[in-house]
C-alpha cells in the first residue's frame, strides 16, 4: 500500500572509479547507505563463488573500513569558510554537479588560490582587530588612573618601587582591607569592574616584592593588562592618544571590509564552483566512509526502493567489471528500513505517525487512515467557516516556512471550513449562513449519535487493519483468535448487533438474539484459550509458554479488560460530538457577555477576543483530543510502529 | 503563614530522617569484621542499599564505595530542592556546589600528580542536573591549561586562571584553600539573602561552623605551614559569629600557639584546644561533633525557616562521613573502642 518495498544493493567495483561511482550514488540520492564493513562482518554481503570473482573474493581477506581512510574534515572546513564569507548565500547546485565533470584537485587548488587572495585582506583585518583589542585593554587599564596627575614614565621608572594594578573579588577585597595596615605595600582602591570585582593599585618596595606578591596571590589578585611603557604621558593624555588611534583603526577596518565585499562579489562565480565541488567531495567521502576497501576493489551496501532497481542497474552498467547484487529483506534477514510513500494530501500526516513510531517494514502504513479520520474528527469538532480559514491560512504560511506541522494545520483548517458550511457557522455567528446539515445545538442527540457511529466505523477499520497486520506477520494466535483479531472483531460486531436489535425494537429481528449471544460466548471462549488453540493448530509444543494456571489467570483478566475496552473505546468517540457542542457553547457564552456589555466597541472587542481564544485554545484542545483518539483508541489496537525510518543520502549527510 | 511555608518540606525531612541509620546500626557496622561485611550490612539493612546494588562485594574499592554513598546525598538534596523556590532554592543548591568543589579538588590533585584522570571517575560525586562543570570532558584533558580552559564558563576559572602551574605542592595547597574559600564565601553570601527572622538559628549555626574552620586554619597555618600573617588572613573565612574580624586579627598576631590557646581559653570554642595529646588528631572530629549536636538541636526545633532541612542534610553528611571512617577503620584493623573515637556521632 503506502509502504514501498526496499531491497538491499551490494556492489563490488574497481577502486579506480570509486569516486565517480560515489558521485552517482550521491546524485541518485534516494538510497540509504549502510556500513559495508558491518554487512560483510555479519555475513550478509555474499558474493557468488565463481572464477571471475576470485579477485573480489580474495579482497575480503584484507578489507579496510573506509572510516579509517576518509577524512572529509578539511573539505568541510573550506566549505564552511566559503559559506561564512558569503553569509550562507551559496547553494548546492545539484544540476550543474550532475552535468560537470568536477575535478577535486582543480577545485581544491582553486579554493586555495581564492583563500590565498583573501588571506592578505583577512590578515590585515585580523591585525587591525588585534590591535584594537589591545588598545581597548589599555584604555580600560589607564582609565582606572585617569584622575592621577602624574606622568606614567615617572611611575614606570621608579627606582625602588614597583606598581601594579589588579582586581580581586569583593570578598577578597574585604580581606585585603583588613590587612591594609600590616601589608608591606601601599594599597589604593581605584575602581570597580562590572563583574563584581574591585580594582586596586599596589605600590610596593622592590626589596619586598616577593613577599607582596605572595600575599596578592593568596588573595587571588589578577593583574590588569594593557599598561605599556610607550605611553609616557599622564593617564588622561594617554587615553586621548589611545582613543585617537582606535578611531583611525576603526575607519581602516570599515574600508577594508568594503574592499573585501567587492572582492567577494567579483569572485562569486568561482567561489560557487569551489563550494559545489568541495561540498560534493565532502559528501562523497562520507559515502566512502561507509564503504570497505581492499587493494583493488571497493565494497558498497545500501537500501534502495525496489522500483529503482532498473535505474540503478543502468548506472552500474557504465562501469567495467562491476558486480551488483540485489537481495530482498526476506532472503537477507534483519530489519529493513521503512520507506513511506503517500500522496500530496496524506504526506504531512506522516509526521504525526512518526511521533508514535515509524511503521515496521511488514506493517500497513496507517497514514492514509489516520489522515482521513483525523481530518474528519477535527472538522467535526471544530466546524467553522471563518475560524477554519484562519487556521488554513496560518497553516499555509507555516508550511511555506518549512514547518511540517503547518501543512497538517492547513488541511485541518480546510476540513474545519467544510464542516462550518455543514453547521452554518461563520466566526461563531449562526445567522450569516444556512446550515447544509444541522445546527449542533439544536439537535444534540443527532450530533452525539453520529459521533458514536463514526467511532464504530473507525473501530471497524482499526480491526481490519489489525487483522491484516497480524496475519502479515503470521501471528495466528493474535490475528485470528486474539482480542484485536478476527475473533475480537466478531465479538464486537455481535455485541453491536445485540444492542442495535434490542434498542431499535425490530420485533422479528429479536429472533436473532440467541444466535448472537451464542456467537459472543463462543468468541469469548476462543479468546480465552487462544494460546493453546493456536499452538495446537500450528502443531507447536508445548501448548502453554508458562504454566497453564498462570496463563488462565492472566488471560481471564485480559478478557475482562477487553470487554471493558470495547465498551469504553466506543463511548470514547462521544467526545467528537461533545466537542462540536462545546465549540458552539463557548461562543454562545461570549455572545451573552457582549450583550451584557451594551457597548458597541466592547462587544466587538469581546467577539475578537472570543474568536482568538477559540482558535488558539480550543483549536489546540481539539487537535490533541483527535490525536488522542488516534493514538490511544485506534493505534493501540492495530499498530506497533517499531520500524526504522528510511533515510536517503541527503537526509543522512548534513554538512552544516 | 510563615510556619506553613515550609510545612511540606519539613514533614518530608522528618520522614527522611526516620529512615536514617540508628545507633544500633552503627554498633553492627563497627562490629563488622571487614570491608565486605560493612558493605553487606549496609546493602541489606539500610536505605543505602539501593545505591550499592551495582557494586560487587568480592571486588570492592574503598573509595568507590564511598562515592556511592554520596550519590544518596545528591539524590536527597535534589529531592528536597523541589520544595523550594527563589533564594531558598539557590541557598540549598550550595550543598551540591560543595560536592562539585570536592570533585574538582580530586581532579586537580590528579593533574598535579600526573595521574590518569579517567581512573578517578569512580571518586567524583556531583549532581549532573545542577552542575555547569563539564566533568566528562575534564577527565580527558591533557594538561593544566586545557583543564582551565574548559572551566571558562564557570566561577572556577577566575580562581584557577592566575595559577600557571600547579605541580608544586605549595601551589596545590593554595589552590585547594582557594576553592574552599570560594565555597564558604558563596555559602556566606547566600546565607545573607535568607530571611533573617525565620532562619536565625540556621544562620548562627553556619556562622559557628565558619568560626571553627577559621580557628583550625589559623592553628594549623601557624603550626604546619610557613605562612605570613597576611596570608593567614587572606585564606581565612569571613562571616563568623564569635570570632569577629578583630578577634581574627588578634589570633593571627599571637606570637605562638600557647598564646593563641590562652586567648581562647574562656571562649565557647575552648574545647578544641583544652586537651593534652590529641589536639591535632581529633580537632576535625571535635568540630564536627560540636556541629552534630548543634544540628540535632536545630532539627528538632523545627523553626519556620529552613533550619530543619539544612540540619537534615548536614546530619546526613556526618553519617556518610562516619560510615567512611568505619570503612577506614577496617583497613587499619582498629579495635571497636578505638573506632568509636573517630566517629562524629557519639556511640557508647
Amino acid at each position: 500500500m503506502a509502504i514501498e518495498n526496499v531491497i538491499m544493493m551490494n556492489v563490488v567495483g574497481k577502486i579506480n572509479y570509486v569516486d565517480k561511482f560515489a558521485k552517482d550514488i550521491f546524485l541518485f540520492n534516494d538510497i540509504q547507505i549502510v556500513d559495508a564493513m558491518q554487512e560483510i562482518d555479519s555475513g550478509r554481503f555474499i558474493l557468488p563463488i565463481r572464477e571471475e570473482n576470485i579477485g573480489e573474493l580474495l579482497g575480503f581477506a584484507q578489507l579496510v573500513s573506509g572510516e579509517s581512510m576518509m577524512d572529509e574534515k578539511k573539505f568541510v572546513k573550506t566549505v564552511k569558510k566559503l559559506n561564512e564569507l558569503y553569509k550562507g548565500s551559496l547553494k548546492l547546485d545539484m544540476i550543474s554537479l550532475a552535468k560537470g565533470d568536477s575535478d577535486l584537485g582543480k577545485a581544491l587548488s582553486k579554493a586555495r588560490e581564492f583563500e590565498g587572495n583573501l588571506e592578505v585582506e583577512y590578515g590585515q583585518l585580523k591585525e587591525i582587530n588585534d590591535r584594537i583589542e589591545a588598545l581597548n585593554k589599555s584604555r580600560a587599564a589607564y582609565s582606572y588612573l585617569d584622575e592621577l596627575n602624574i606622568q606614567m614614565s615617572e611611575l614606570d621608572n621608579m627606582e625602588n618601587f614597583s606598581y601594579s594594578l589588579g582586581s580581586v573579588t569583593r570578598d577578597n577585597a574585604a580581606r585585603l582591607k583588613s590587612i591594609y595596615n600590616s601589608v608591606t605595600s601601599i594599597v589604593f582602591h581605584v575602581g570597580n569592574q562590572e563583574d563584581n570585582e574591585e580594582v586596586f593599585m599596589i605600590i610596593s618596595p622592590k626589596d619586598l616584592e616577593i613577599e607582596s606578591q605572595r600575599i596578592l596571590k593568596a588573595l587571588n589578585f589578577k593583574p590588569i593588562e594593557g599598561f605599556n611603557k610607550e605611553y609616557t604621558k599622564s593617564p588622561k593624555e594617554n587615553l586621548q592618544l589611545i582613543n585617537a588611534e582606535i578611531i583611525t583603526l576603526t575607519e581602516q577596518h570599515i574600508d577594508l571590509m568594503k574592499a573585501l565585499v567587492v572582492h567577494l562579489e567579483e569572485n562569486r562565480e568561482e567561489a560557487t564552483d569551489s563550494f559545489n565541488t568541495l561540498s560534493l567531495y565532502s559528501n562523497l567521502s562520507i559515502i566512502k566512509k561507509n564503504m570497505a576497501f581492499s587493494e583493488n576493489n571497493f565494497y558498497f551496501s545500501g537500501w534502495i526502493s525496489k522500483k529503482d532497481k532498473s535505474r540503478m542497474e543502468a548506472i552500474a552498467a557504465k562501469y567495467p567489471d562491476i558486480i551488483v547484487m540485489f537481495s530482498s529483506p526476506n532472503e537477507r534477514g534483519g530489519k529493513p528500513p521503512t520507506k513511506m510513500k503517500n500522496n500530496w494530501l496524506f504526506r504531512p500526516f506522516e509526521a504525526l505517525v512518526k511521533m508514535y513510531g515509524v511503521p515496521s517494514y511488514n506493517e500497513l502504513d496507517p497514514t492514509p487512515f489516520l489522515s482521513i479520520t483525523y481530518m474528519f474528527c477535527f472538522g467535526f469538532m471544530f466546524g467553522d467557516v471563518g475560524q477554519g480559514l484562519v487556521l488554513a491560512l496560518a497553516g499555509f504560511i507555516l508550511g511555506k516556512k518549512g514547518v511540517e506541522l503547518g501543512n497538517v494545520l492547513f488541511r485541518l483548517g480546510i476540513c474545519s471550513t467544510f464542516f462550518g458550511f455543514m453547521y452554518g457557522s461563520f466566526f461563531g455567528f449562526e445567522e450569516i449562513i444556512q446550515p447544509i446539515w444541522v445546527r449542533p445545538f439544536e439537535e444534540v442527540n443527532t450530533i452525539l449519535l453520529t459521533a458514536v457511529f463514526v467511532g464504530i466505523g473507525m473501530l471497524f477499520a482499526a480491526y481490519v487493519y489489525s487483522i491484516i497486520n497480524k496475519l502479515k506477520k503470521k501471528e495466528i494466535k493474535e490475528g485470528v483468535f486474539g482480542k484485536n483479531g478476527i475473533c475480537g472483531f466478531i465479538l464486537y460486531a455481535s455485541f453491536l448487533g445485540l444492542v442495535g436489535i434490542n434498542l431499535s425494537g425490530f420485533g422479528t429481528a429479536q429472533l436473532l438474539n440467541p444466535i448472537l449471544i451464542g456467537l459472543a460466548i463462543l468468541m469469548i471462549l476462543i479468546v480465552l484459550v487462544r494460546e493453546p488453540l493456536a499452538n495446537y493448530l500450528m502443531k507447536h509444543s508445548p501448548l502453554y509458554e508458562e504454566s497453564a494456571s498462570d496463563y488462565y489467570v492472566e488471560s481471564g483478566f485480559e478478557l475482562f479488560e477487553m470487554l471493558l475496552a470495547m465498551f469504553s473505546n466506543t463511548l470514547s468517540f462521544i467526545r467528537i460530538g461533545a466537542f462540536a457542542l462545546t465549540h458552539v457553547g463557548l461562543f454562545m457564552a461570549f455572545q451573552t457577555l457582549s450583550l451584557m456589555a451594551q457597548n458597541g466597541i466592547i462587544s466587538v472587542g469581546i467577539f475578537i477576543f472570543a474568536n482568538v481564544l477559540i482558535i488558539v485554545l480550543e483549536g489546540l484542545i481539539v487537535s490533541i483530543q483527535a490525536l488522542r483518539l488516534q493514538f490511544y483508541e485506534l493505534f493501540s489496537k492495530y499498530y506497533t510502529g517499531d520500524g526504522v525510518e528510511f533515510k536517503p543520502v541527503d537526509l543522512q549527510i548534513n554538512l552544516f | 503563614m510563615s510556619k506553613s511555608k515550609h510545612a511540606a518540606i519539613n514533614t518530608k525531612a522528618l520522614a527522611m530522617k526516620a529512615r536514617k541509620i540508628s545507633d544500633q546500626d552503627y554498633r553492627e557496622l563497627i562490629k563488622a569484621k571487614d570491608l565486605k561485611e560493612v558493605f553487606q550490612y549496609l546493602r541489606d539493612n539500610t536505605y543505602y542499599g539501593e545505591f550499592l546494588q551495582g557494586l560487587n562485594p568480592e571486588n570492592l574499592h574503598r573509595t568507590e564505595f564511598e562515592a556511592h554513598l554520596n550519590d544518596l546525598k545528591i539524590r536527597e538534596t535534589e529531592k528536597l530542592m523541589h520544595y523550594l523556590l527563589g533564594e531558598e532554592k539557590i541557598f540549598f543548591q550550595t550543598f551540591l556546589v560543595h560536592l562539585e568543589v570536592e570533585s574538582l579538588r580530586i581532579l586537580i590533585r590528579g593533574i598535579a600528580r600526573k595521574d590518569d584522570l579517567e581512573s578517578l571517575r569512580g571518586l567524583l560525586v556531583y549532581s549532573q542536573n545542577n552542575s555547569k562543570v563539564p566533568f566528562e570532558r575534564l577527565m580527558r584533558v591533557k594538561d593544566w591549561e586545557e583543564f582551565k580552559k574548559l572551566l571558562v564558563d564557570t566561577d572556577y576559572y577566575r580562581i584557577l586562571e592566575i595559577y600557571k602551574d600547579i605541580s608544586a605542592e605549595q601551589d596545590l595547597i593554595m589552590v585547594e584553600k582557594n576553592l574552599d574559600r570560594y565555597y564558604y564565601d558563596l555559602l556566606k553570601n547566600r546565607l545573607q539573602k535568607l530571611n533573617k527572622k525565620e532562619n536565625q538559628d540556621l544562620i548562627d549555626a553556619q556562622r559557628r561552623n565558619i568560626d571553627l574552620l577559621n580557628l583550625i586554619w589559623i592553628y594549623r597555618g601557624k603550626k604546619f605551614y610557613d605562612l605570613s600573617r597576611e596570608e593567614l588572613i587572606a585564606y581565612s573565612l569571613r562571616g563568623g559569629l564569635e570570632i569577629t574580624e578583630r578577634k581574627l586579627l588578634d589570633l593571627v598576631y599571637t606570637k605562638d600557639l600557647v598564646e593563641m590557646k590562652e586567648l581562647l581559653k574562656n571562649s565557647e570554642y575552648a574545647f578544641l584546644f583544652n586537651h593534652t595529646k590529641t589536639i591535632d588528631l581529633f580537632m576535625e572530629r571535635r568540630r564536627e561533633r560540636y556541629l552534630h549536636y548543634m544540628y540535632l538541636k536545630l532539627f528538632n526545633k523545627a523553626d519556620s525557616g529552613l533550619g530543619r532541612v539544612v540540619a537534615y542534610i548536614r546530619l546526613l553528611d556526618f553519617e556518610i562521613e562516619d560510615i567512611t571512617s568505619i570503612i577506614e577503620s577496617k583497613r587499619y584493623r582498629m579495635g571497636q573502642e578505638e573506632t568509636k573515637n573517630y566517629l562524629i556521632r557519639p556511640i557508647d
